[in-house]
């Protein structure tokens, strides 16, 4: 359902960072309790890795990472004004 | 005489009222009776809107009260499971969604079941899965008028009582659901999206100034004095490594098959918007929830003994903020109850009227009787949810549970009929009839896991008997007749490849 390219890769790594950090047993070793730069240890690894995880996903959106782009919808299918042209074939998110 | 408080809170929420009444008015001018126009707003929902309507429609008031419950009982573990749902949500949205929406736009659909249905070429399977998204809905619906009641009653020092409230909210918002559909749904959920987003941002960082003099001293006087809050398990242990793991998978799967959820995949006017929506709504989903455990936290410090604790936010905010701007924050609460209750009537009608009275009406009934029909059912499934609000339960988050683990058990049959070519009807009635029932038994503990089994979320143990039934009576038992499937997949295939790029035009 998901063609792979080099960026959905890419993509696919950081998730599965993100999924690893924020599961045990990865997240159950952040068990201190004094403040690290001012907040709770754990509440900063949350924060952290919800900051990362938005700036991969605007990233991700940004290169098409996952598809389905506008130029593989069907001509039938799309609006008027939308159909392809020559330039909808030079890559990703080109809409 | 009416308290200062009560005052402001009964203009700010009239006014909250009348601005999305104004806005839902004017939804039923631009909208029509056809049936794509009501249901799915006629497919045309650009980025801002359906950003917004997504992300509102996802956070109830489960994340301006519920969530403020469960850290006062269980610390703030829940911040990460939020974080993995949502973001997995946000995945499915773009890799699934995208492909639902193409399967929406060339055959029509808009429901789960209309999809389930056409490509499984079953009806019973369709009704099955209607019935179990039209079930689990109800008490979920529910669960946000008894959010509204809650606030409109603290807000009001019990002036209106928390039936009085939730009927009013209720009213309002079955109003401009009947009649402007999904569009005006969407409209007001633009609003409301935008106002709860800044009335948590907003009170989250003025609570933490104004009582502790900044995040630091916050966080240093909850070290000392509440430390099991700060870590896993929680105070209470209830984040083992199992239950949480399993919590948020199936809470995300379950999320993103509610019908509330999944029309607004078929809504949307192109992929890229979908993909867009599917980011920044990530986005704004994931930083709400930071200035949430300032006053949840809070209400740990400032009030150890709660009654309620659903009302630990709100009895902060009363606590430590000016009344006004108290006041201003909850109709932030309710607007996320009703942006999602508001959604959830619209979802059920359609699935009611899509799988039940269409094939009832026959093929003789035009476009503009169903759309009445739809409409109709609006006030008077508001009124049932409103029967089971009043019998006031008390954790937000139980509820939500019981809805979502079942309408995860969709999920498997779903994807499996679209990526996997040995996907069968047998298989597909197989494994969701055997999570709903494994789920429910386990949900209302009717039966207990064995011993030897982790401790699951129940909906877990669900997904693992479905998957696996799914999977073997797919391989061992043939359909004679999968033409559909087949032919979902090859469509799907084409797009991918943009076939009609290497066809001929003899061809």
């Amino acid at each position: 359902m998901v063609s792979v390219s080099r960026t959905g890769a890419i993509a696919g790594g950081l998730f599965a960072l993100f999924f690893v950090a924020l599961n045990p047993p990865v997240v159950t070793t952040i068990d201190g309790t004094d403040p690290v730069f001012g907040m709770a240890p754990l509440y900063l690894w949350y924060v952290g890795w919800g900051v990362f995880v938005t700036v991969v996903f605007v990233w991700a959106a940004s290169q098409n990472a996952f598809g389905l782009a506008d130029d593989q919808v069907p001509p039938e299918l799309r609006r008027s004004g939308e159909e392809s042209g020559p330039t909808d074939r030079n890559g990703p998110g080109s809409h | 005489m009416a308290s200062t408080q009560t005052a402001v809170a009964l203009a700010t929420i009239g006014a909250y009222l009348l601005c999305i009444l104004a806005i839902g008015y004017r939804g039923w001018q631009v909208g029509t009776l056809e049936v794509d126009d009501w249901m799915a707003a006629g497919r045309d929902l650009g980025l801002v809107v359906l950003l917004f309507t997504y992300a509102a429609t996802y956070h109830s008031a489960f994340a301006f009260l519920g969530i403020g419950g469960f850290v006062y009982g269980n610390g703030i573990g829940i911040f990460g499971a939020a974080f993995l749902w949502v973001v997995l949500s946000g995945l499915i949205l773009w890799v699934l969604g995208s492909r639902i929406w193409l399967l929406g736009k060339r055959y029509g659909h808009i429901t789960p079941s209309d999809v389930i249905g056409d490509l499984y070429d079953s009806v019973l399977l369709a009704r099955l899965v209607s019935l179990t998204l039209i079930v689990v809905t109800f008490p979920y619906v529910a669960i946000q008028m008894i959010g509204s009641g809650l606030v409109f009653e603290t807000a009001t020092e019990g002036l209106v009582s928390f039936e009085v409230g939730a009927g009013l909210l209720l009213f309002v918002g079955v109003l401009y659901v009947w009649l402007g559909g999904l569009r005006a749904t969407a409209w007001t959920d633009t609003i409301q999206g935008v106002f709860l987003f800044g009335a948590m941002w907003l009170a989250g960082w003025i609570f933490v100034f104004s009582a502790y003099r900044g995040p630091s001293a916050f966080w240093a006087a909850l070290a000392d004095n509440f430390a099991a809050y700060l870590t896993l398990p929680g105070p209470a242990g209830l984040f083992t490594p199992a239950f949480y793991t399993t919590f948020w998978f199936t809470f995300a799967l379950g999320v993103t098959m509610l019908p509330h959820i999944f029309v607004r995949y078929v809504a949307a006017r192109s992929p890229r918007v979908i993909r867009w929506t599917a980011a920044f709504g990530t986005g704004y989903l994931v930083l709400f929830y930071l200035p949430t455990a300032f006053l949840a936290l809070g209400a740990v410090a400032a009030f150890p003994d709660l009654a309620r604790p659903d009302a630990a936010i709100p009895a902060v905010l009363y606590e430590f903020l000016p009344v006004w701007f108290a006041s201003v924050v909850l109709a932030g609460a309710i607007a996320a109850a009703m942006s999602t209750a508001d959604s959830q009537l619209h979802a059920v009608s359609t699935l009611i009227t899509r799988d039940w009275y269409e094939p009832l009406a026959g093929d003789d009934v035009d476009e503009e009787t169903v759309t009445r029909a739809a409409r109709l059912l609006v006030p008077i499934l508001g009124g049932l949810s409103y029967l089971i609000a009043i019998q006031q339960v008390e954790f937000i988050l139980d509820l939500a549970a019981v809805s979502l683990y079942n309408a995860a058990q969709v999920f498997p049959i779903l994807v499996g009929g679209l990526v996997w070519p040995r996907a069968t009807k047998s298989g597909a009635v197989t494994g969701f009839v055997l999570g709903v029932v494994v789920t429910s038994a386990l949900t209302f503990g009717v039966v207990s896991p064995p011993s030897f089994v982790p401790g699951f979320a129940p909906g877990f143990h669900g997904l693992i008997v479905n998957v696996a039934a799914f999977v073997s009576v797919s391989a061992l038992i043939s359909d004679s007749d999968r033409t559909n499937v087949e032919r979902v997949q090859t469509y799907l295939a084409d797009a991918s490849n943009r076939s009609w790029e290497q066809s001929s035009p003899d061809d």
